[in-house]
């Protein structure tokens, strides 16, 4: 009798799989492990990792690890992947200062027009003028309705109000006369003052007409047509709003300030191609499908993008150790995205949804030092016998052969947080493989940024947990319709919140998004990168490059837990007849173990091939 | 048939204790629910727990939902809860929180989140 283990030690996650041999062609497997991977892939700091994981399995069946005859170690893959994103487009307002934003409660309804007025110098302004009266946060509610009251009677037109204060329903229930009120401007101190403006509320339900409308402001504001021209932004920002103020300033009062995207300078072959960032992830992947295989990508100098690679690569410099130079890109995924970023030019601390890309590089080392490794875990337990055993690829299709219902051929889709691996079995036994960038940490960044959260732990657990929305004190509505009754009340905090499903917890998303719109980032971000990325991993690995010469595709790996991205590739390859899910390592290990259990799998068949 | 039952309208309810009354308090807290748009209707009671009267308030309240106060201290109670359970429980410090228990109060209704109750004073 003889006790091997499989230690596959990935980017996240080491695993362990024990197995007993019977006889000299049967093996049983006994117990299996895992543990988060301590430090970076491939170094002596994974050494803690693998001692906790070994002892997790052993536990399971009472033995000790000086009992194990062999220990085989994974001949990992040396990728390491890195994202970063870049915005392409910037909204700068130049000529004039506007405020729009979703106040939850603003007052009146309509539209008015007027100069802007500070609230103590009304008294100033004579019968017929047309104001629009700013009230800062020390004037209370019934004083500024007082103060507007006598304004109107002196036959002051006061056409609309920018209040400070979360006042404006409380105003607008004092004052003679229905005029548009906008509440909750932050920065009121900033509203410029005897400057044309506009003020509009939507009634209950809507939203603004008027001022999203280009031809609208010019009409209001008396524009030319190049005028018209620099206002668009302004419009095109306020689209969606229920409430805005936009008000004309001379102009140089905001700078304009454009930082160029850049390009994506691709080396493949002896091909090189210069890609503008700017046109969109599309375009970059076609191109850069066009230029495979990739031997490096660099990024033009003194642009955004080239700070973006650059921060990549000298990441990948502190892992392995290398010289700068000797990194070299070997793959990249682009996905549109979009980046709430903050309005120059705003009042209210708005923000609006700018384009941009995300980029997700993938760097081959020279072999990750897994002798090292090795000699580090003899020192640690120096009665065990240790060897580095097989590519990773291989073992990992060893592993997956064992998911009932496949045979060949097959490609194996391994979806990792750093990297998506690929690796094809052909009719006749032969294996290759494919690294691609861009996997689940690539989703997390997705939803971190697109959702403006600024909290990538939260980002992670919108990407692996469903979503509900708590309806009253008592229950929760999940995403799928589904009610959950609780017996007693929710915390304060949670009411009427969108929320992430933690096991038993309840974890409040605080942003004013939907839970339709959060579902949607989510959803998009995970087909974006990963549905992507299995077209792309499978037209590279099967011979003919057509994807309906595969029978079966397991995925396997950490994101192969993900409640939705199997589905989501599953759905998408059925246009091709091909049968793909998630992998049943052993009938029973679910996704996961696959490279663990590949590596014992692998002795037999040496054993084998002695015989 | 009871007239006046039918004719009550629905709204928040807020009773508060007769001899420890604080007008600015429980102006600021109108205030607040007034802003979000919703009716309430105040009470003088003789009672002297503000449980109570917070959870009294919100039994006889149409829409089920109550605020309590008794000098400084204000409960935010709705019908469902039990009377030793309220959903905030604050001894108010400033204006400004109680007017965000009004706009809180509001909001049980309207099923929108809570403001925090920011200490910050103007």
């Amino acid at each position: 009798m003889e006790l091997i283990v499989g230690v596959d030690i990935g980017n996240s996650t080491t695993e362990v799989a024990v197995g007993k041999i019977k006889g000299k062609e049967k093996v049983d497997f006994i117990a299996c492990g895992e543990h988060k991977t301590t430090g970076l892939k491939g170094t002596d700091e994974n050494i803690e990792g693998i001692i906790k994981a070994l002892k997790k399995a052993l536990a399971e069946i009472e033995i000790e690890i000086n009992d194990i005859d062999l220990i085989r170690l994974n001949e990992a893959t040396p990728v390491i992947g890195d994202v970063a994103m870049e915005t392409i487009t910037e909204t700068v307002i130049t000529e004039s200062a506007m405020i729009g934003h979703n106040p939850s409660t603003p007052g009146g309804v309509g539209l008015g027009v007027g100069i802007t007025v500070m609230i103590d110098k009304l008294s100033s302004c004579s019968a017929g003028e047309k104001v629009i009266v700013v009230i800062p946060g020390k004037i209370d509610f019934a004083e500024a309705a007082e103060i507007i009251n006598e304004a109107l009677k002196k036959g002051i037109e006061i056409n609309g109000a920018v209040v400070q204060k979360d006042d404006a329903v409380l105003i607008a229930n004092r004052i003679d006369k229905k005029i548009p009120i906008v509440d909750e401007v932050e920065f009121i101190e900033k509203v410029p003052l005897n400057k044309r403006s506009a003020v509009e509320v939507a009634a209950s339900g809507m939203t603004i007409e008027e001022l999203t409308n280009p031809y609208g402001i010019a009409t209001l504001f008396d524009l030319n047509s190049q005028q018209t021209k620099h206002i668009v932004p302004v419009a095109r920002s306020l689209i969606g709003n229920h409430s805005a103020v936009v008000i004309r300033t001379p102009t140089g009062d905001v700078k304009e300030k454009t930082i160029p995207a850049g390009k994506l300078i691709v080396f493949g072959g002896n091909k090189k191609e210069e890609i503008p960032v700017d046109l969109g992830a599309d375009k970059i992947m076609k191109k850069i499908e066009k230029i495979q295989p990739l031997t490096d990508v660099k990024g033009e100098s003194g642009t955004h993008v080239s700070g973006m690679l650059e921060g990549v690569r000298s990441k990948m410099k502190e892992v392995t150790d290398q010289n700068l130079n000797e990194i070299k890109i070997k793959d990249i995924l682009a996905v549109n995205t979009f980046v709430p970023q903050k309005v120059k030019g705003s009042l209210a601390g708005e923000c609006v949804l700018e384009n941009a890309v995300g980029l997700a590089a993938m760097v081959e080392t020279s072999q990750l030092p897994m002798q090292q490794v090795a000699k580090e875990l003899r020192k640690e337990i120096p009665n065990v016998e240790i060897e580095i055993a097989g590519v990773e690829a291989n073992m990992a299709i060893l592993g997956a052969l064992t998911t009932p219902g496949t045979d060949k051929p097959l490609v194996i889709l391994d979806m990792g947080g750093g990297s998506t691996d690929a690796a094809v079995l052909t009719k006749e036994g032969n294996i290759s493989a494919v690294h691609l960038s861009g996997a689940g940490n690539m989703v997390s960044m997705i939803i971190n940024t697109e959702l403006g959260l600024n909290d990538f732990k939260l980002a992670e657990k919108i990407k692996k947990t469903p979503l509900a929305k708590v309806e009253s004190m008592f229950n929760i509505r999940h995403e799928d319709g589904g009610v959950h009754f609780f017996e007693n009340p929710l915390p304060p905090k949670l009411f009427s919140r969108v929320v992430n499903l933690d096991g038993d917890q309840l974890i409040p998303i605080s942003t004013n998004h939907s839970l339709e719109k959060i579902r949607q980032v989510r959803r998009d971000a995970k087909k974006d990168v990963f549905v992507r990325n299995a077209m792309r991993s499978l037209k590279r690995t099967i011979p003919t490059g057509n994807i309906r010469d595969i029978d079966f595709v397991v995925m396997v790996g950490g994101s192969a837990l993900d409640f939705e991205i199997p589905e989501l590739i599953s759905n998408k390859l059925a246009d091709y007849g091909v049968v793909a899910g998630r992998g049943n390592i052993r009938a029973n290990m679910g996704p996961r173990n696959a490279v663990a259990t590949g590596l014992v799998l692998s002795y037999i068949k040496q054993l084998e091939a002695v015989k | 048939m009871n007239r006046n039952k039918s004719l009550k309208k629905p709204s928040i309810y807020i009773f508060c204790n007769k001899n420890k009354k604080n007008k600015e308090l429980i102006n600021q807290i109108g205030y607040g629910i007034e802003e979000e748009g919703i009716p309430f209707k105040v009470s003088l009671k003789e009672e002297n727990s503000v449980n109570k009267l917070a959870y009294n308030a919100a039994q006889e309240s149409k829409l089920g939902i109550g605020i309590g106060i008794n000098n400084n201290r204000v409960l935010l109670q709705m019908k469902k809860l039990k009377e030793k359970n309220p959903i905030f429980d604050i001894k108010i410090a400033g204006q400004l929180q109680s007017k965000i228990m009004g706009i809180n109060a509001a909001r049980l209704e309207k099923k929108i989140p809570f403001k925090e109750f920011v200490v910050k004073e103007d």
